[in-house]
């Protein structure tokens, strides 16, 4: 295995940047290939890059190393929160991140989530800084100093 | 919440409403996208939070909480 290269501070955080344009612009985040052809970085730059952004907690890395799980409030992967911004459909962590990915974009959104209580469906809506739909509670289970004992878990 | 916490065993943790989920949103992500977001430290969160009065030793950080 080759070893550590170690990383630029601004090709990291261009490579941050990159992740969540890929997510506010398609739902989902660019390959480890697309983002080193967009850094002009071999694979193995790219890659330690990517590690060392997930070893700072600015995204959650998928068990591989080699993708993105989690780009806060953005998954990857289907969850029950799934959010439609500008016609875009994305996948948020959780129920607050539901409504973190329209005020990250400052934007209107349609948000269909799942009652964690139940189980049922529920059909929200941001409008302008104002969430409509049936009235609920967002419940954080864990402190967040404890989040990041499991990301995935909180 | 607190019947589920009875009911799982779980402890209670902290609830918002849909309105002051979104107040912690704003706050929390509003700059989320931006190139010159590079995290913020507990102390700052701890100011979000405070801001929103979400107080106490749920929302408590120390300085080696891990920050996104």
């Amino acid at each position: 295995m080759p070893p550590p290269t170690p990383t630029n501070d601004d090709s990291l955080w261009r490579m941050r940047y990159l992740i969540y344009q890929g997510f506010a612009r398609r739902g989902a985040p660019p390959s480890l290939e697309s983002l080193a052809a967009s850094l002009g970085m071999t694979h193995h730059e790219a890659r330690n890059t990517l590690r060392e952004l997930g070893r700072r907690h600015a995204v959650t890395l998928t068990e591989d190393g080699h993708g993105v799980l989690m780009a806060n409030p953005y998954s990857a992967v289907p969850t029950p929160y799934r959010v439609t911004v500008n016609g875009v459909d994305a996948w948020a962590n959780c129920a607050w991140d539901m409504l973190g990915i329209p005020a990250a974009l400052h934007a209107d959104a349609s948000i269909e989530a799942v009652w964690a209580i139940d189980g049922a469906r529920v059909d929200l809506r941001v409008e302008r800084g104002t969430v409509r739909g049936p009235d609920g509670v967002v419940h954080f289970q864990k402190p967040f100093r404890s989040w990041y004992d499991d990301i995935r878990d909180t | 919440m607190h019947q589920w916490s009875r009911e799982t065993g779980e402890p209670p943790g902290a609830w918002l409403s849909l309105a002051e989920t979104w107040r912690l949103s704003v706050a929390w992500y509003h700059d989320r996208l931006s190139e010159a977001f590079h995290g913020r430290s507990p102390q700052e969160a701890v100011d979000i939070f405070s801001s929103l009065g979400l107080t106490g030793a749920f929302w408590a950080l120390d300085d080696a909480t891990p920050m996104p």
